[in-house]
């Protein structure tokens, strides 16, 4: 058997009768001050499946409300007890200081679609000539709808500037996506702070979409985390 | 009314960005078995997005236009 971890907490959070992934019971492994939050599971590898990343985010979700927590990558799979407890101990200062960076606080993700034509049929090109004003009218179209999103992320941004803790965006991270932006604010003020945006104030052809408040997953500083 | 969608399809999207994406890395071999196949990766999305079974579920666009992902070392 191994261990499931959804993520790490302060070593004192308590919770009870909360199931995870494949309806396995929850517990937390302390070393120090820190704690694991585990399930059994019965392989190393796991296949993301809906049911899977929603049992995942539910617990994190259960264990937010008692506390603060870092949000573990979908996957994370030790070997037992004493390789959890040894990558806590050994990790010990920067997940402290991430907790703390990170306590009390939620994000929110705010997601709007690409109110633009996309239509990329565009006839064959006959000639290199053709094919080469073609990539240049292409090019130049992109470079306008990377500017589009941007200005539209600004008008987006303005609404609630001032009361978030940190925040990130990607331009048109694809087709259908003008952007898609993530917001660190307080816990208990995820409404408040999508009700600052007032979507009467935008063009009529954007829609926007808010999701949250989620655990602080996109704002643990993976510069030391990740390896 | 709240205007955050918690567990509806853009919520689905957003929870696949963020839990493939984002998180604390505890170990360098996070492995997920795509097609019957262990696979070590990190940036997982594009892969998990090009299997059969995730198009039964309601990923948009967004997945499969993702950015190719990048493999990592096993410890």
């Amino acid at each position: 058997m191994n261990l499931y971890v959804y993520g790490i907490v302060p070593g004192d959070t308590n919770f009870e009768d909360e199931r995870g992934i494949r309806d396995e019971e929850v517990f937390v492994i302390t070393e120090g001050s820190l704690g694991a939050i585990c399930s059994r599971i019965d392989h190393q590898s796991l296949t993301p499946n809906e049911e899977d990343l929603w049992a995942h985010e539910r617990v994190l979700e259960h264990v937010m409300e008692r506390g603060p927590v870092l949000p573990a990558r979908f996957g994370s799979v030790l070997l037992d007890r004493s390789h959890v407890a040894g990558i806590l101990s050994e990790r010990a200062h920067v997940f402290e200081q991430q907790l703390s960076k990170l306590d009390g606080k939620v994000e929110v993700g705010i997601r709007a679609l690409r109110p633009y034509d996309h239509d990329q049929g565009s006839e064959e090109p006959s000639d290199g000539r053709s094919y080469m004003l073609n990539k240049l009218a292409q090019q130049k179209a992109e470079e306008a709808e990377t500017k589009r999103a941007q200005e539209l992320w600004e008008k987006v941004h303005a609404f609630v500037e001032g009361t978030f803790a940190d925040h990130s965006v990607k331009l048109i991270p694809n087709r259908s996506v003008a952007f898609s932006a993530t917001y660190l604010v307080d816990a208990g003020t995820a409404d408040d702070f999508v009700d600052r945006i007032d979507e009467d104030q935008l063009p009529d052809d954007v829609e926007l979409f808010f999701t949250g408040p989620w655990p602080p997953y996109s704002f643990v500083d993976d510069g030391e985390l990740v390896r | 009314m709240s205007r955050l969608d918690r567990r509806g399809d853009v919520a689905l999207i957003d929870l696949l960005d963020r839990l493939l994406d984002t998180g604390v890395v505890l170990t360098g071999d996070i492995t997920l078995s795509v097609a019957g196949v262990d696979l070590v990766y990190v940036g997982l999305r594009a892969l998990i997005a090009s299997v059969e079974t995730t198009k039964e579920m309601k990923w948009d666009a967004a997945l499969r236009e993702a950015p190719q992902p990048t493999p990592i070392e096993n410890r």
